[in-house]
């Protein structure tokens, strides 16, 4: 049967434009849904979107992470072949003695050792060099520019004397990472250059100004 | 004859975006946006060789976070929302553009694309991506591996055992739960690992993992066969290294398929480009221009004006990359077996967002890959990690260096002076759970009690998310991952104070239940790093 022959009316006129805000209108209110499925226990207290929105913010306002005294007072945290990351909280039990001006020093060492596992342990340190940090920021990227023997770091913060002797405030934990020295850099001409992570480093920035990522830290046009 | 193999892995991941406190919101666009553009697509491919009966093997890896968002009835319900709403502007453009018929035809191609989405999203699958992939699991041509639980970070979290632990376990319980058989493979968030983290791999069940190609070559022993023989960590646990070559042909920002001046170009939306009054209701709040997903134009080539998209020639194009890209491993496949003492396994890694999101025309050049791959004239063979290790028993005793696939290939992109202060609060964080777990380890505990201390690390896994730490590097939507992190750690800290001071309300704890209602069978008790040393 043609559609003209049912019970269509044909002497009402509608336009295009009307005919799609009345499909759109339909599709927008009786859509079919789909059935809830319930995955998890929560425990329906008919809590709603504002009340939830309540409580979020309340409890952000009130539970804004700090610092707490009771956390390791150093940390070393491993960042790449030339690099650690370290970050303190050296006022726990006021070990930090004040200057003058009642304040803690401005300028705190960081004396970074280099061992294996094993020396760590036992509190041998074979090799060392110290890194001045500023000690209103709690925290800071730390430069290796010497090539340890082993990849195995630990430190201590403290003031240093004239006699180079380092008075320690904290100690840090251990960190044992193995990274490599190379590097993979594209080159124009289509092939691949493996590299010392310095050279790519250097070769990256002049080359690669603007780089974008995609949600994994990848880079794509 | 079949000289060698390819194995080409898409991780899917995005980082929870569920907001069930706001009517819409705009960052759950993100997942909206993927399953369109990306899983629609990708499950469309597997359904086509299916159809035509091609024989393949192709690996997925679903993030913890992205399995329960697409399992979620919330989010199913504001998609199909969303969905119509585009079917919606799609259809207004059709009219708006009806005196312009290059563009109408356009305009026409993106309604059809929408309305095809519904119909595989609503009416094949019932709103259950997740059963779609498993459906081709089960027909053996994919293979489904998992992911850290909320895509921690694992070096920067592992000053902390019992952190790394829970992550990797809860990942491969999450995806048990929702998947029903265990995996065999887990892909490390953002491909970073760290020597000693296979020990926990092998505690999960896992067989293999994959590093980006300077893990392999810096290994503790130099690899015999290059990247293209996986090493065996000592454990057993494998560790496949990525091929740079591979990579750099769909990645790299100058010369990968993506930027082809034929394919569809990502930042020219008519959100951004048509009247505001138009535009209005489907953009943000009807006030904030944002992607629409309607694009016109194709990327053209550098400084000239866009020229208007053509589907047929960039189909054509990506067609053209995938004989590109199968002539180039073959070739490879070709002067390795000269120089290595087994048939080479070529690693192709991607992230699953780039293929139809950013590469619109990804997902075809995936299907065409695994087509001409099929095929009995060439010498490429595509396989899985598990089928590889199925088959090659023996494998060279080395430990990778610690590596990701990020910028500059370390950790510089998680931990740097952006995004720094969240380390020790998520160390704090992690110690005060173990602290919690160990202390009421005697206790017994009253049913409100046991849901706050789960809910405590439901929120200590979602601040470990590495997504924050990359957003505040990449400098996108910073505020949101700064707030994310900062309200997660918030909650945690109020939840462990409700402990401590016996002192919780349900109603508080229940609207956070049903904000971050993620990981439903978690146990509190896993935190205590006792249960690991008795």
């Amino acid at each position: 049967m043609k559609f003209s022959l049912s019970n269509f009316d044909p002497q009402i006129t509608i336009s295009t434009a009307e005919i799609l805000e009345i499909s759109q209108e339909i599709n927008r209110d009786f859509s079919p849904l789909l059935p809830v499925k319930t995955n998890n226990t929560i425990y329906n207290k008919n809590i709603s979107p504002q009340e939830m929105l309540d409580i979020s913010e309340t409890i952000s306002l009130n539970f804004a992470p700090k610092m707490s005294n009771n956390q390791t007072q150093l940390m070393l945290l491993p960042v790449d072949p030339n690099h650690i990351y370290a970050y303190w909280n050296p006022n726990k039990d006021n070990s930090i003695p004040m200057e003058k001006n009642d304040r803690p020093p401005q300028e705190l060492t960081l004396r970074i050792y280099s061992t294996s596992p094993p020396d760590a342990e036992q509190n041998k340190t074979s090799e060392w060099q110290d890194v001045i940090v500023d000690n209103t920021k709690f925290q800071q990227s730390i430069p290796l520019p010497v090539i340890y023997q082993h990849n195995s770091y630990c430190a201590s913060l403290g003031k240093r004397e004239e006699n180079n002797n380092l008075i320690p405030f904290a100690r840090s934990n251990i960190t044992a990472f193995t990274f490599g020295k190379t590097a993979l850099l594209d080159k124009q001409d289509g092939s691949t250059l493996l590299l010392s992570h310095n050279d790519f480093v250097n070769n990256h920035q002049e080359n690669v100004p603007l780089l974008t990522k995609s949600s994994s830290g990848q880079r794509f046009n | 004859m079949k000289t060698g193999f390819l194995s080409l892995i898409l991780h899917a991941h995005l980082p929870y975006v569920r907001h069930p406190e706001y009517e819409s919101f705009f960052e759950e666009n993100w997942l909206f946006e993927a399953i369109t553009e990306c899983y629609i697509p990708l499950i469309g491919v597997l359904d086509r060789l299916q159809k035509d009966d091609i024989a393949y093997r192709f690996t997925l890896s679903l993030s913890p976070p992205l399995i329960t968002m697409l399992r979620d009835d919330l989010l199913q319900a504001r998609y199909l929302k969303y969905l119509h709403k585009l079917i919606e502007l799609a259809e207004k453009e059709t009219l708006r553009t009806q005196n312009e018929a290059e563009l109408q035809k356009l305009a026409q191609f993106y309604l059809g694309f929408f309305q095809n989405t519904l119909n595989v999203y609503q009416n094949q699958y019932g709103g259950d991506i997740i059963s779609a992939f498993k459906k081709h699991y089960v027909l053996g041509t994919l293979e489904l591996i998992t992911c850290a639980a909320t895509h921690g970070f694992l070096p920067l979290l592992s000053i902390s055992e019992t952190a790394v632990r829970n992550q990797i376990n809860i990942g491969v319980n999450t995806f048990k739960s929702h998947l029903g058989f265990s995996p065999k493979g887990i892909w490390l968030p953002e491909c970073a690992y760290y020597p000693g983290v296979e020990h926990f791999l092998a505690e999960a069940g896992l067989k293999y993992f994959f590093v980006d190609s300077h893990g392999i070559m810096d290994a503790t022993q130099t690899p015999l066969n290059g990247v293209y023989a996986p090493l065996d960590c000592g454990n057993g646990v494998m560790a496949f290294g990525r091929d740079p070559e591979s990579s750099r042909q769909v990645w790299s920002s100058q010369e990968g398929y993506p930027g082809d001046y034929d394919y569809r170009e990502y930042y020219k939306d008519i959100g951004f480009d048509l009247d505001f009054d138009y535009i209005a209701p489907y953009i943000l709040d009807g006030e904030i221009r944002i992607n629409t997903g309607i694009k016109y134009y194709r990327v053209t080539g550098k400084d000239l004006p866009k020229e208007l998209y053509s589907p047929e020639n960039a189909l054509a194009k990506a067609k053209q990359h995938a004989q590109d890209f199968i002539s180039k491993r073959q070739s490879q496949i070709e002067s390795l077996n000269r120089s290595i003492d087994r048939p080479p396994l070529i690693i192709a890694p991607y992230d699953a967002e780039l293929f139809g999101h950013w590469w619109f025309e990804g997902p075809h050049w995936l299907e065409h890959v695994l087509r001409l791959a099929s095929e009995p004239g060439n010498t490429v063979q595509t396989l899985s990690c598990s089928d590889y290790l199925s088959q090659q028993t023996t494998h060279q005793v080395a430990t990778p260096s610690a590596s990701t696939w990020g910028d500059q290939g370390y950790f510089s992109y998680w931990i740097n002076e952006t995004n720094d202060w969240i380390y020790p609060f998520l160390h704090q964080a992690e110690t005060d759970m173990e602290k919690l777990a160990m202390d009421l380890q005697r206790v017994t505990l009253t049913p409100l009690q046991i849901r706050t201390l789960n809910q405590a690390a439901r929120s200590l896994l979602l601040a470990q998310a590495s997504d924050w730490p990359f957003i505040m590097k990449s400098g996108t939507t910073t505020e949101y991952a700064n707030k994310r992190i900062t309200d997660h750690l918030a909650r945690f800290n109020y939840l462990q104070d409700s402990i401590r001071k016996n002192r919780i309300n349900e109603r508080y704890l229940t609207a956070l239940e049903m904000m971050d209602n993620i990981f439903p069978d978690i146990d509190f008790k896993d935190y205590n790093p006792n249960k690991y040393h008795d």
